[in-house]
Formats: structure tokens, C-alpha cells, sequence
């Protein structure tokens, strides 16, 4: 009798919980799943609107592997992901921490507004001032550079700095996200523990390191985890300052897909180049998972 | 007592520290909303100036003067933001509720099913969406784009970290009193997700609102267009667009968002933080 | 000289036809017709005005207008229309340019239109010129609306102060560069605070450079690359010095370099007839140049052209409205809206449209020694190579000499790539 009314229960439970998740995956099947299956699909062919399509087997990743641009746009995109995320995460967490304190109100609520503003407002919206800001002859930070008698920066037109430019806008953009999930984390740390280290005479460093950190790394993880999957995917940031340019220098997978999609017309070597970039990121979410469950303190 | 004032000292240089470069956060947009009270060939002038000389309003006006609809295409922009944000939140909470409280066969493999969706770049499925449309007569209709941001792998995954953070014995409580599993969600967890919801609220309608690539791709009459394309009218075919009236558009488009924020930023700065805490 | 009155007369001749043709009735014919066309502001004005008109005398005709505002560049407006063909959405009329011309004849997208210009003889008005550029295998696909050609644009005033006579008819590359170098300013600590010149950072401002050494980065048929001709590295590293050496360029690739200009702190640009109207809301007191010499004045046109879907349902509405949209009222109000120069002769004949720059008339004086800008079927990768090779060097990011070769190679490659799929 109990066991019927557990089944029942049981039965009763998962209705609900296919009609509930219904609506959710059937639009995602529709918007997500199933272009990303045409896209496998089409990165096994060449297809022309006139032309036709052909099956070409593995010919679209072979151009690719043979691209001898390939090395460096794979080298760019790992490059900017590492330190993107790395600054991201950091500038983040260093933020947290030093505004993780009592402050007067209208002191807060300014932090708030200049650190998180930058995520919601698109990149579209701040494109030309970011552009102005970096010029080299007209820029406004090599006008105060030089006012300084300091000597001007090529901030986007030399391979030695436009990466970094790009990084510096990208930690600019995004990085007031993760600061707002870390204080959130590093309020959980408990307070009497902290007290304690401190009493003992534990230093500040010494406190974060053996309290802290541990305490806040599975949030920290997370950032790191969902900080790598944007940033592979990044496209905006340097459409916008470089367009991947000068020369291939801060090309990333993303912006080459784009270039070849649209200029080549060639759709399905576009498709073989997204492909590539869906296995990176998962190779690497796969990575910081496994490595995750040795680090990361639970 | 000594040591205790020079942390005093240490304390309050970090907060100079901060208020500094929050300023410098805040440079672009200032530079941003003082352009669009000045003349064009002022744009570039040297040393830049990033207040407003004056409160001429002529570059607003002639956004709204230009043959670009603005208010209609603001108007687009509103209605598939507000339509993208509820939709959202009915579906992400549906599901979330189902992953994180329900126990159905293959629920798991679901979930991760779905978190996969945050690995494709729009690049990536915009073309296949293009071609359906077509076939349905969505494109160049915002509705189209409401209709394919109805649901996000982020919002349920964030959800569902936020609900499985919230006690369950009053939903225990409730089963045992026969309660149906609706009325569970509804009732009772709904009503404890509010700061979550407002953090999911506010990051789709931003999303939505800044959507920039989806839109090109499908919408090309200028009636059916959203924010981030009338933009690219006014900078006109090789940039002969007048850089003013650009930042007149762009400080107008800012606006709600800014606003918004300042409004919700409590809810959902305490929302945002439960995305990430304890999986 | 002769070709020329022939022209004129021509011209003549067929606005006297328009006047003289009775008003058109109103016609009672329904259906409904797309176009799609692209640009800005502007460019919409302009097409808005005109469909009015059209609808003046098809009451009945209701016309969608769809715009691509080209920030993808001519590659990205291409694959849009690829697309609206994959999907049954193509519109019936499209506005589009010389550098999509040959993707689009070579997939049978467009009507064949000789008939339809025989039979009109308002487009005598439209100069041959542009009606040869637009020719493929033998026929015409598209009618020229508009266009555009590099041409130096100056400010009087900085020529003025600095004591310097205008630019001649005949200037060479040296008395450019020697010009420029009079023009640029520099402050006590040697930063330029005024540049003679800007080293244009997009492929069709860079042609004229090519062209007046008398080659190009691909060859004439548009079918290879042509970088290692040494005329090719001589114009590279001409403009190299100019940045460089003379010093009387900023680096390429910045932004809001137009502004620049309008603010006088760059004293020649090269720009088409776009930056017309932003000069005169500036208060630019500017004028227009020839391209200087070194084997000749040669300059690139790039121009918009009408076209007629191969897919339309109402060719003869479709052709109505394509006579509307490249109209005499049209054709004025897109002149003197700035932005292009009309492809009808008279319509730059205007006051309006000669009322600025002072050297307006220069714009047709040139058209006989422009060349269309190279839009092969790959112009959109043609694009991309030589300018990530160009900036590169000109940012001395790579030698010139390691730019060509590798560009050569790129080149080299797509077009081997674009062979495969147009024969």
C-alpha cells in the first residue's frame, strides 16, 4: 500500500517535472540544438545558393589545419582567454575585497553604479569613445601621456600592445560581474572564524590564504569556468578596437569564422571553423571541471 | 592605539583608491553623454572635455528629425526587451523549479543537455534561425526576436543554483498536505526567488535591449529594427553619419538601462551574487 | 573634348524629353513590391522621397523598403542576399554596388537590362562611362545610380596660412609629398599637432595610390594577384615615407579620422563626395584635388546600381519603380543631399550641386580617368588580405618586402579557391 502510494507519488512528480521543463527545452531545442546540429552538418559540406551542395567529407577542417594562420588565431584566441579571465577574476576579487567593508551609503551606491554599469551597457554604445581613448595621434591617452612627457603608446597599431589594449576594455566591461558574485561569497565567509585567525595574530595574507580562499573557491571556480566560456567565444571587444588587426595580431577563432562566413560566402567552412570552436571550449570546460574536483576545496 | 589609526590611514586610502577608479569607470560614458551637447567637429578636439558645455538639445532633436523612425524603433526595443524579460522569467523559474526540486528519469541528462547552450555563439545558429523564419514569416518582425529569447541556459542555470541555496521543508510541508506540485511552485517558491528573478530581469532586458548581432541578421526594414541598428543609420555608409547625433541616439539609448538599474540595483545585486554560490 | 560635347548635348537633349512628356496618368494597376537598398540616413531620405513619388502614380503599388546600413562591409550585404534567395525572401528591386556586381551576375541573381535601357533614352542622361563598368559576359545586369571617386580633399584655409598655392591639375607625388611636409605642424616637444596628409586605412581610398603608378594588388582582369610588381612596392613604400619618414601622416587605422579634418588638424584627405556635407555643416572651407601624378591622374570610381531580381513576380511595376528611383527629381535631391555624385549629368549640374566644394565640377572633369575599384567575385577577401597586409606595414609590423610575398600567397590562394566555383 505504501509502496503504491510511493510510485503514485513518484509517477505524479515526474509529470510535473516534464511539464515544467517543457516549455523551456522546446524552445531551446528549436533555437539552439537544432541549428547547432545543422551547423555539424554543414561543416561536412560546400554549399553555394547556385552552386549546390556537395558532401566534402573532412576537406573544410583539413583548409583549416593547413590555414597557416590557424596557429597564430588559435594562439590569439587561448592568449586572450588566459588573460582575460585571469584579470577578470582577479580585478574582480581584488575589488571584492577591498569594498567589502562598512561605507556610508551614497558611497556604496556610487561603487555599485561604476563598477557594474559597464556590464549592462552594450559594447556598441561605448565603441567610438573606447577607439577614441586608444588613438594613437588623436587618442586621449596619449594626450595626457604626452602632457606627462612620457612618450605616446601604440595602443592599437603595434602587436606588442593591442592585445593588452583589448584586454584592459574587456576587464573594464566584465569585471564588475564578477566582483558583485564575489563579495556575495566572501560575505559567506563566517565571521567568528575570521575573528579568531585575528586574535591569534594571524596575518592579513595569512588570514585570506588559509580562511578565505578556501572558503570562497567553488565560487571562485565558477567564475572562472563561466569567465573562459565568454571569453573564447570573445568577438565584440576586439571587432570593435582592432578588428583583428594589425594583421593577424589579436585575431581570435570567432572573428575569423565571421570573416569567412560572410566574406568567402563560403558556408560550410564557416560552419567546420565553428565546430572547432565549440570542441575548444568544451575541451577546456572539461579541463577546469576535472582539474576543479582536485583544487577546489569543498 | 597607534596601529589601530594607521589602518585607519590604510582603510580610508583604499577607499580614495576605489572612488578614483570608479571615476575612471564611469570616463567613457561621461565623454559619451557630453559629445552629444556639442558640435561634431568638436569630437575630437584636444584636451577632451567630459562634461556637457551646455544643454543644447539640438543633436536629440535631430535624431528625431533624421528619416530614421526613432521612436518607433525605440519602441521596438522596449517591446522585445519587457517581452524577452517575462518570458524568461515564466520559463527559467518552470524549469529551474523541475532541475532543482523535482526528481524525474533523466532529469540530470537534461540539465546538462541544456547547459551546453552556453557554449554556441549566436555566429553559430543565427543562419539555420534565418532560414525557419523565413519559412514562417518572422523575419523582420521583432516579435521573431522575442521569440527566440523566450528561454536562456544562463537564467535556468542561475535559477536553479539560487532555489537549491533555499530550505525545502516548507515545500515538504506542503506535499505532505496534499498540495499539487503547481501550486508548491507557485505559492511557495515563487515568492522566495524575488531578488533572483529581478538580477535575471535585469540582465535579460539589458541583453535584449543591446542584442546587436541577431537583429542585423534578421530585420533589414527600418520599421521592424531595434536600438542597436538605428545606430548604424545614423553613422551612415562610410561613417557620413554626424558623430553628435550618434552620441545623442547612443545617450538615449543608455537611459533606460541606467535607470533601471539605479531602480532595482539592491534586488539585483543580491540576485546576481546567487548565480554563483553553492552549486 | 568632342566625346564630351556629344555628351552634354545628349544630356541636354534628354531633359528636354522629360519636360516635355506629358504628365504621366495615374496608373490603376495593384500589387505590391520589395526593395532593398542600403546606407544611411541619407540614403533613406533619398529613397523614401522617391517611392513617394512612385506611389504618386501607382496609388495602388505598395512598396517595402528593407536597408542595410553596409557596416559589415559589401561582403556581409552579399551573403544577406545569398540568404534571402536561399529562403524565397529576395525582394524585387535591389540597390547595391560595383563590388557585389560580378557575385551577383555570376549566380544568375538579375535580370538582363539591356532591353529595358534601349528602350528608355532617358539613361543617355547617365554618363557610358559607368554603363561599361557595370557589364558582365556581355550584358548588363544593373543600371549605375550614383557614384564616388577618391579625389584629394583640402583645407583652403590651412593652404593659406601656411602660404601655399592650391593643388594644380598636374601635381606629381613629389610635389605632393613636399606639399604635405609644408603642411604639417609640430609643437615645441615635436609632437605634430597638425598633419599635411592622412594615409587613407580602407581598400577603395588606397586604390588611387596604385592607380596613379599605374597598377593595382590584383591584375587588370580581376582574376590574380598582382602584388610583386615592383610598381606595387614603390607605391607601398611611397606612402611608408609619407608616414615614417616625412612624417606627415598619422599611423592608419584610426578612428574619426574625418573629424580630424573637419577640426583642421589634418590638412588633405582623401575622400569621395560623402564628406561633402559634413564639411559644410563644419564650416570647412574646402576644396577638391585631382589625384596627384605619378605615371598619371588616375583615380578608382565606385559607384551604386539598380537591379531587378531574376525572381520577381512584376518586372514591368519592378522597372517602373527602378525609373523613379533613378529619376531626375530623385537623382537632385540625392546630389545636393550629398553623399554620392548622380549618375545623371545633369543632375551635378545643379547650382546646388555645384554651390560646394568650389571645385565641383571636377568631380565629372575626372570620371574619364577613374578605374572601377577591383571587385572580383572574391572582392570581399581581396579586401581583407590587402589590408591586414597594408596596415601591418604601414605599421612596420612587417617588412614590405615580407607583406608582399605573404599577401601574394593569400591571394594567390582565394583566387585559386574563387576559380573553382566561377568556371
Amino acid at each position: 500500500m505504501a509502496r503504491h502510494y510511493r510510485s503514485d507519488l513518484y509517477k505524479a512528480q515526474a509529470r510535473a517535472g516534464y511539464l515544467f521543463v517543457l516549455p523551456s527545452f522546446l524552445l531551446y531545442a528549436v533555437f539552439v540544438l537544432a541549428p547547432v546540429v545543422v551547423t555539424i552538418i554543414l561543416s561536412f559540406a560546400y554549399y553555394d545558393i547556385s552552386f549546390g551542395f556537395f558532401w566534402v567529407g573532412l576537406e573544410n577542417y583539413q583548409r583549416f589545419f593547413s590555414e597557416p594562420r590557424a596557429l597564430t588565431i588559435f594562439g590569439n584566441t587561448l592568449r586572450f582567454a588566459f588573460l582575460a579571465v585571469t584579470f577578470n577574476v582577479a580585478v574582480g576579487l581584488i575589488l571584492a575585497l577591498a569594498l567589502n567593508r562598512a561605507m556610508p551609503a551614497p558611497l556604496l551606491y556610487f561603487f555599485r553604479l561604476a563598477f557594474f554599469l559597464p556590464v549592462i551597457i552594450a559594447a556598441a554604445f561605448v565603441s567610438v569613445v573606447w577607439s577614441y581613448f586608444y588613438s594613437f595621434d588623436f587618442g586621449v591617452i596619449n594626450y595626457y601621456l604626452s602632457t606627462l612627457g612620457l612618450p605616446r603608446i601604440p595602443w592599437l597599431s603595434s602587436s606588442q600592445f593591442a592585445m593588452t589594449s583589448i584586454i584592459i576594455m574587456d576587464v573594464w566591461k566584465n569585471t564588475g560581474f564578477f566582483m558583485i558574485i564575489l563579495i556575495a561569497a566572501l560575505q559567506g565567509v563566517p565571521r567568528p572564524i575570521l575573528d579568531a585567525a585575528r586574535m591569534d595574530g594571524a596575518s592579513p595574507w595569512r588570514t585570506f590564504s588559509r580562511i578565505t580562499l578556501p572558503y570562497i573557491s567553488p565560487v571562485l571556480f565558477f567564475c572562472v569556468v563561466f569567465a573562459s566560456i565568454g571569453a573564447l567565444q570573445v568577438f565584440e571587444s576586439i571587432v570593435i578596437l582592432t578588428g583583428g588587426g594589425p594583421g593577424d595580431a589579436t585575431r581570435s577563432l570567432s572573428i575569423y569564422l565571421v570573416d569567412e562566413a560572410f566574406s568567402g560566402f563560403e558556408l560550410g567552412y564557416a560552419a567546420s571553423v565553428s565546430v572547432i570552436m565549440m570542441v575548444l571550449i568544451l575541451i577546456i570546460t572539461i579541463i577546469q571541471l576535472v582539474g576543479s574536483r582536485r583544487l577546489v576545496t569543498h | 592605539m597607534e596601529k589601530k589609526s594607521s589602518l585607519v590611514w590604510i582603510d580610508r586610502g583604499i577607499v580614495a583608491v576605489l572612488v578614483l577608479m570608479g571615476i575612471m569607470m564611469l570616463l567613457p560614458f561621461m565623454w559619451l553623454f557630453s559629445m552629444s551637447f556639442r558640435p561634431a567637429a568638436e569630437a575630437y578636439r584636444m584636451p577632451p572635455s567630459f562634461l556637457p558645455p551646455t544643454l543644447d538639445l539640438a543633436n536629440y532633436q535631430a535624431v528625431l528629425d533624421s528619416s530614421v523612425p526613432f521612436l518607433r524603433i525605440y519602441w521596438n526595443s522596449l517591446v522585445v526587451a519587457v517581452l524577452s524579460t517575462i518570458g524568461q522569467l515564466i520559463t527559467c523559474t518552470l524549469a529551474a523549479f523541475a532541475y532543482a526540486r523535482l526528481r524525474f528519469p533523466g532529469r540530470d541528462g537534461l540539465f546538462f543537455v541544456m547547459l551546453f547552450g552556453l557554449m554556441f555563439p549566436a555566429q553559430v545558429t543565427i543562419l539555420p534561425i534565418y532560414l525557419g523564419y523565413a519559412q514562417v514569416g518572422l523575419l523582420n518582425n521583432p516579435l521573431g526576436l522575442v521569440l527566440m529569447g523566450l528561454t536562456s541556459s544562463f537564467g535556468i542555470f542561475m535559477l536553479r543554483q539560487f532555489m537549491r541555496s533555499q530550505p525545502k521543508e516548507l515545500e515538504e510541508a506542503a506535499l505532505m498536505d496534499g498540495a499539487g506540485y503547481w501550486k508548491i511552485f507557485w505559492r511557495i517558491s515563487l515568492p522566495q526567488l524575488k531578488p533572483a528573478l529581478s538580477a535575471l530581469a535585469i540582465i535579460t532586458f539589458t541583453g535584449a535591449w543591446n542584442a546587436y548581432f541577431q537583429p542585423r541578421a534578421l530585420i533589414e526594414s527600418q520599421d521592424a529594427m531595434t536600438l542597436p541598428l538605428a545606430m548604424d543609420l545614423l553613422r551612415g555608409y562610410l561613417g557620413q553619419g554626424n558623430i553628435s547625433i550618434v552620441m545623442a541616439a547612443m545617450s538615449m539609448a543608455i537611459l533606460p538601462v541606467v535607470l533601471l538599474f539605479l531602480v532595482a540595483q539592491k534586488m539585483v545585486i543580491q540576485g546576481v551574487t546567487f548565480s554563483g554560490i553553492r552549486g | 573634348m568632342l566625346r564630351r560635347t556629344l555628351l552634354t548635348l545628349l544630356a541636354g537633349a534628354s531633359i528636354a524629353a522629360v519636360v516635355t512628356a506629358p504628365a504621366l496618368a495615374q496608373s490603376d494597376e495593384t500589387g505590391s513590391l520589395r526593395l532593398m537598398t542600403f546606407g544611411g540616413d541619407a540614403q533613406l531620405k533619398a529613397t523614401q522621397d522617391a517611392v513617394a513619388r512612385f506611389n504618386e502614380k501607382y496609388p495602388n503599388v505598395t512598396v517595402e523598403v528593407g536597408i542595410d546600413s553596409v557596416s559589415g562591409g559589401w561582403g556581409d550585404f552579399v551573403s544577406r542576399v545569398l540568404q534571402q534567395y536561399n529562403a524565397g525572401q529576395q525582394y524585387d528591386v535591389y540597390h547595391t554596388a560595383v563590388e557585389t556586381l560580378q557575385s551577383f551576375a555570376a549566380r544568375d541573381m538579375f535580370l538582363p537590362l539591356d532591353d529595358f535601357i534601349a528602350a528608355n533614352d532617358t539613361f543617355a542622361d547617365f554618363d557610358q562611362r559607368l554603363f561599361e563598368l557595370t557589364e558582365y559576359k556581355g550584358s548588363t545586369y544593373f543600371i549605375p545610380s550614383t557614384w564616388n571617386n577618391i579625389m584629394v580633399n583640402y583645407n583652403r584655409a590651412l593652404f593659406e596660412e601656411a602660404g601655399i598655392e592650391f593643388p594644380s591639375r598636374e601635381w606629381t607625388w613629389e610635389e605632393f609629398a613636399d606639399i604635405a611636409q609644408q603642411l604639417t605642424v609640430r609643437d615645441a616637444g615635436g609632437n605634430v599637432t597638425q598633419f599635411g596628409y592622412e594615409v587613407p586605412s580602407f581598400f577603395f581610398g588606397l586604390m588611387p595610390w596604385f592607380f596613379s603608378n599605374g597598377t593595382s594588388p590584383i591584375t587588370e582582369d580581376w582574376t590574380a594577384s598582382n602584388m610583386t610588381d615592383p610598381k606595387v612596392k614603390e607605391t607601398l613604400e611611397y606612402l611608408y615615407d609619407l608616414i615614417h619618414e616625412y612624417k606627415v601622416s598619422p599611423v592608419p587605422g584610426q578612428e574619426g579620422i574625418e573629424n580630424q579634418f573637419f577640426a583642421g588638424q589634418i590638412a588633405m584627405i582623401s575622400r569621395g563626395h560623402w564628406i561633402v556635407q559634413n564639411a559644410i555643416s563644419s564650416e570647412l572651407d574646402m576644396d577638391v584635388a585631382v589625384q596627384p601624378a605619378r605615371e598619371s591622374h588616375n583615380t578608382v570610381i565606385g559607384f551604386g546600381a539598380y537591379g531587378i531580381s531574376s525572381k520577381t513576380a512584376s518586372p514591368e511595376l519592378a522597372e517602373a519603380l527602378v525609373l523613379e528611383l533613378l529619376s531626375p527629381e530623385t537623382q537632385q535631391a540625392e546630389g545636393e543631399l550629398g553623399g554620392a555624385v548622380p549618375g545623371r549629368r545633369s543632375a551635378a549640374e545643379t547650382e546646388g550641386f555645384l554651390a560646394f566644394p568650389p571645385s565641383a565640377a571636377l568631380y565629372y572633369e575626372t570620371l574619364p580617368d577613374t578605374q572601377a575599384v577591383p571587385s572580383p567575385a572574391n572582392f570581399q577577401e581581396v579586401d581583407q588580405i590587402v589590408m591586414r597586409y597594408f596596415t601591418a606595414m604601414m605599421t612596420g609590423e612587417i617588412s614590405i618586402d615580407d607583406g608582399i610575398a605573404q599577401a601574394d600567397q593569400e591571394l594567390t590562394r582565394s583566387f585559386q579557391r574563387i576559380a573553382r566555383i566561377t568556371q
